[in-house]
């Protein structure tokens, strides 16, 4: 089979761990799922790993080049007006058509009773997004500090922040998850490296590669909180949201979410096809043969992302609702925080974008960042932000601004030290990590959780938990790269004595 | 020219799947290699379905070691048991003639060195032709060395520039390329050369270059003509 074989392999390792550890919970009777809910989330398994590994395929054929041929077309005409606006549009189209986003909106327009439509969210958020899209160009061509962006977009969103009710914190930063789904992150990691490659190739440019999923995700957080400001509130309101009963289907529920998802994913593949079509029509079209692969690539990308969406919502979040429900059913506290760090630590493994986004590293820095290594800090960085999500659930008076504004302060004495190519890397990894597996599997367990816990509310205490996925990253992958650049020292200096023990060899013969 | 001078260093080249090429490398320096340096490369599958479902790029590693020429034949022949080259699928092993090499010995570049004249029944019959194309032209290109009758190829991700006056931005501007490696006959490298150049219009700068190089000793190859591979 071979393209689609060497993905199977590798996708497997990656979705085993977390269906493993939800087998050991079952078999030990932790909590013992029911025969229907066990059939449902192996068959969901499966699917994960179909699913993952053609949608992996159709990135690598489909999504990569589109972005980078567009990245590439816009810098050749050499004009910063085309160029901007281009990265305006593409940032703005991506992000309309992200169904994570269609989600959020839909929660914060019921949620507010309509004082924020979900038009309003969606078109707020896309046109902030687009904004730092722009920036991120600028910043590639212009060869601006990434740090100095940073500052700028996360001092902007301090400001903003203190003007908006507490709980729209959680919308805002929510939203920064929900933007940078499965395909835009591919398209967006494509389109910075299509973007910066014009130039030859050098250790700083690498970090030129990375960061433009990072200040997509700060436009989305931007984008909300203006709309915050700019509205009025008297107070929000948990209506109850009727759940739908499942009970023992199995099929029959597998093809329903089958539909939404195809739904779904061919919105979420629409804004590509657009580009490729744009493309085809300006002086540097691709030839038929470039075209009908990145037309299949783009099929393989969707048929992927409905299958894989569908294992995991009809086999993966019911067990992820019921896993916590009855964890936090049983009165130990402490249960539920070591379950939810191993949850956080192994389904973060099966993010869609988590396998691009590493790939791209190890590619880019030819290496030099391992591929192992990325994800081991990625996974402890996510572990810690569900136990976070614990303890705001189990500790009413944990607001959630309690535990961003400590964190945010961290990450940006953090960036301050850590060298540019990190800070590139540790932002763009924010974005990629709460992807759909945090928005349904992880969010089902917080939410399973504390519907079983006194004094926890399950909307409101779902809403911040992608927002903090989003943000342990930043600080874990941080302290990767200032790792690194302390050994990068220390090589350097042992370089440098050998370089003086031969001098002072030379001298004396 | 004269009779082709060999130096006593020869390129060994293999192509193998990914994740085999750290075993070639250790294996190799149980044969005679002093190390080896392994490229990440793509192989095109020629079946058909697999190319009609555009699942036909293999990762593979493409590891190059340079050796004595007293053990080249034996490594070749070695790594042709290891890895079962003579079965279709596996990969094929190569070597090339080099001229002047640093790095294992404290040689200079001018170090004169002694030549060992080519095996007669072995002597260049195979090319190993390089295709530098821009990125977007490589599958039209694969499509193209194939219509000659050849296997197609292994290609290896670059990017380069021929113009470096032009700015864009205020910097010399590169583009993505691949480079396609095949080993070939002599008439299929020259039929390759010829319908790759006129394909990609090469006379003109920034389309690609096409190189040759003869080939010293090749394993993995069945039939006269066909690669194995």
């Amino acid at each position: 089979m071979g393209a689609l074989n060497e993905k199977l392999k590798e996708v497997t390792m990656a979705v085993l761990p977390v269906t493993v550890l939800v087998l050991i919970l079952h078999f030990t009777a932790l909590t013992p799922l029911t025969n229907a809910e066990l059939i449902r989330f192996l068959i969901g398994a499966a699917f994960l790993i179909f699913g993952l590994a053609l949608f992996l395929l159709g990135v690598d054929l489909g999504a990569t080049p589109i972005g980078k041929a567009s990245g590439y077309i816009l810098v050749r005409t050499n004009k910063l007006g085309i160029v901007l606006a281009g990265g305006f549009i593409l940032g703005l189209l991506i992000t309309v058509a992200e169904p994570d986003l269609a989600i959020l909106a839909d929660q914060i327009a019921l949620i507010t009773r309509g004082v924020l439509g979900r038009w309003q969210v969606i078109i707020f958020v896309s046109v902030g997004v687009g904004l730092l899209v722009m920036f991120a160009f600028l910043r590639i061509i212009k060869r601006l500090s990434l740090r100095l962006i940073i500052y700028i977009s996360y001092g902007i969103i301090l400001l903003l922040s203190i003007f908006v009710p507490q709980a729209f914190h959680a919308f805002a930063f929510d939203a920064s998850g929900a933007t940078t789904g499965a395909i835009t992150v591919p398209f967006m990691l494509a389109l910075a490296i299509g973007t910066s490659r014009y130039r030859a190739h050098q250790e700083k440019d690498a970090a030129a590669s990375f960061g433009m999923v990072g200040l997509a995700s700060a436009g989305a957080i931007i984008g909300l909180l203006v709309k915050g400001v700019l509205s009025s509130f008297a107070d929000f309101s948990a209506e109850h949201i009727v759940e739908t009963v499942v009970g023992d289907q199995i099929l029959p529920f597998f093809w329903r979410e089958f539909l939404h998802s195809a739904y779904e994913g061919a919105l979420s593949l629409m804004p590509l096809a657009v580009v490729l079509l744009i493309i085809q029509v300006t002086k540097s079209r691709l030839r038929m043969r470039a075209v009908i692969r990145v037309a299949i690539g783009l099929a393989y990308c969707m048929f992927g992302l409905v299958i894989f969406m569908t294992g995991v919502k009809a086999g993966f979040m019911p067990a992820g609702q019921k896993v916590g429900g009855m964890l936090a059913g049983m009165g130990y506290d402490w249960l539920l925080i070591v379950a939810g760090f191993f949850i956080g630590m192994l389904t973060i493994l099966a993010e869609p974008a988590v396998h691009v986004l590493t790939k791209q590293i190890e590619l880019e820095t030819a290496g030099n960042v391992p591929r192992r290594l990325v994800l081991i800090f990625l996974s402890a960085g996510v572990s810690i932000s569900i136990v976070l999500s614990m303890l705001r659930i189990m500790i009413p008076g944990l607001k959630l601004w309690h535990i961003l504004l400590p964190c945010y302060v961290i990450i940006m004495i953090l960036t301050h030290f850590t060298p540019e190519l990190f800070i590139g890397i540790a932002y763009d990894s924010g974005g990629v990590a709460s992807g759909p597996m945090t928005a349904t599997f992880i969010l089902a367990f917080a939410k399973g959780a504390a519907s079983q816990t006194d004094g926890a509310d399950v909307i409101l205490d779902g809403f911040g938990v992608i927002a903090l996925v989003a943000m342990t990253p930043l600080i874990a992958l941080q302290l990767l790269g200032l790792l690194h650049k302390v050994r990068m020292r220390r090589l350097e200096k042992k370089q440098l004595a050998r370089l003086a023990a031969a001098d002072s060899e030379k001298e004396t013969t | 020219m004269d009779t082709p001078e060999i130096a006593p260093f020869s390129l060994i080249a293999v192509i193998v799947q990914r994740g085999i090429g750290s075993k070639v490398v250790s294996f190799s320096k149980d044969h005679g290699s002093s190390g080896g340096t392994i490229i990440h490369a793509y192989g095109t599958a020629s079946r058909r379905w697999l190319k009609a479902l555009r699942l036909d790029n293999i990762s593979r590693d493409l590891v190059l070691m340079l050796v004595r020429d007293n053990c080249e034949e034996k490594l070749l022949d070695a790594l042709s048991d290891y890895l079962h080259l003579g079965d279709s699928n596996t990969g094929i092993a190569f070597s090339l003639p080099v001229s002047h090499v640093l790095g294992t010995k404290k040689l200079s570049f001018d170090t004169e060195v002694t030549c060992a004249p080519p095996d007669a029944d072995e002597a260049v019959d195979y090319y190993a032709v390089f295709s530098i194309v821009r990125d977007l032209d490589r599958e039209d290109a694969v499509e193209k060395i194939r219509s000659t009758g050849a296997p197609g190829g292994t290609y290896i991700d670059a990017f380069g520039s021929a113009d470096m006056s032009r700015l864009i931005f205020n910097m010399p501007s590169f583009s993505e390329k691949s480079i396609i490696v095949t080993i070939a006959s002599h008439a299929k490298a020259r039929e390759i050369t010829e319908v790759l150049s006129r394909f990609l219009k090469i006379d003109e700068p920034g389309n690609g270059i096409i190189f040759a190089v003869p080939v010293h000793r090749v394993r993995g190859i069945a039939k006269e003509g066909e690669l194995v591979i």
